[in-house]
């Protein structure tokens, strides 16, 4: 029953709501943070569903790379933040942040199942449908991170500095996800794809 | 190879890099708990206050 509250409240969170006490958002950032690791869990499971290793690797190695990436990128935007003299708190950008990432890895969890039957029944759709899920996915948490902190910042001073930190926040996550996924690699396919080459195979090929 | 670096490398890199995930998710717990504690010394205070 409670965790059916907590999962209502966390969902409340991700479109905008903000809790009613301090202790209560930190409970409800860090369940978004654990909720995010299994939903990614659940997706890594169909991109990786070639082979019963790959997907019980990649049921690992999603999660881990999206929480590292966060762990990255995460001081950077607390630092953009007070050099900013932006009136949001780090704990606030700390919980936008989070919510933001269930919100995109609930929808790579959503697509997982579309994922995974493409992988098996398509030779050429497979691959491009995994990466077009991901893309997808970091589309609406941008979105999601740029509204709760709008939401935040609603009747405050100094929304620039906010912004700012929602820029470098977003761009450090996606340059740390990039090599984490190189890192991990491989993830989708058994041969990988060219974004598994990190920034060098983006770019440089 | 990433980096020019040889596969045994970058192997040893990932499981350095997924022991401080591991060292992320043990600190998410202790912050969780000790939230929760908080949070339920402050809604027994409320439920005090309201029936004062």
């Amino acid at each position: 029953m409670e965790s059916t509250v907590r999962l209502s409240q966390l969902m409340s969170m991700t479109v905008g709501e903000r809790p009613a006490t301090r202790a209560q958002e930190t409970m409800l950032t860090v369940l978004a943070i654990v909720s995010a690791l299994v939903l990614s869990a659940v997706w890594g499971l169909a991109a990786g569903s070639s082979s019963p290793e790959l997907a019980l690797a990649d049921a690992y190695k999603v999660p881990m790379v999206i929480l590292l990436s966060a762990v990255t990128a995460l001081p950077a935007g607390l630092v953009a933040l007070r050099l900013t003299s932006a009136k949001l708190g780090g704990a606030e950008l700390a919980s936008a942040f989070a919510s933001s990432i269930f919100g995109g890895t609930l929808v790579l969890a959503t697509l997982a199942p579309l994922v995974a039957i493409y992988y098996h029944t398509s030779a050429k759709a497979g691959v491009p449908l995994a990466m077009g899920s991901v893309f997808v996915a970091l589309a609406t948490a941008s979105m999601l991170f740029a509204r709760a902190v709008a939401r935040r910042m609603d009747g405050l001073q100094g929304r620039g500095g906010s912004r700012l930190a929602v820029f470098v926040l977003v761009v450090i996550f996606l340059a740390a996800l990039l090599q984490f996924v190189a890192l991990a690699s491989p993830i989708i396919g058994v041969h990988g794809t060219a974004l598994e080459n990190g920034i060098d195979g983006a770019f440089w090929r | 190879m990433l980096g020019g670096h040889d596969a045994h490398y970058l192997h040893v890199l990932w499981v350095a890099v997924s022991v401080v995930g591991v060292a992320v998710i043990a600190t998410l717990a202790v912050i969780y708990r000790r939230a929760a504690r908080r949070h339920e010394l402050e809604e027994a205070e409320r439920i005090l206050a309201e029936d004062d």
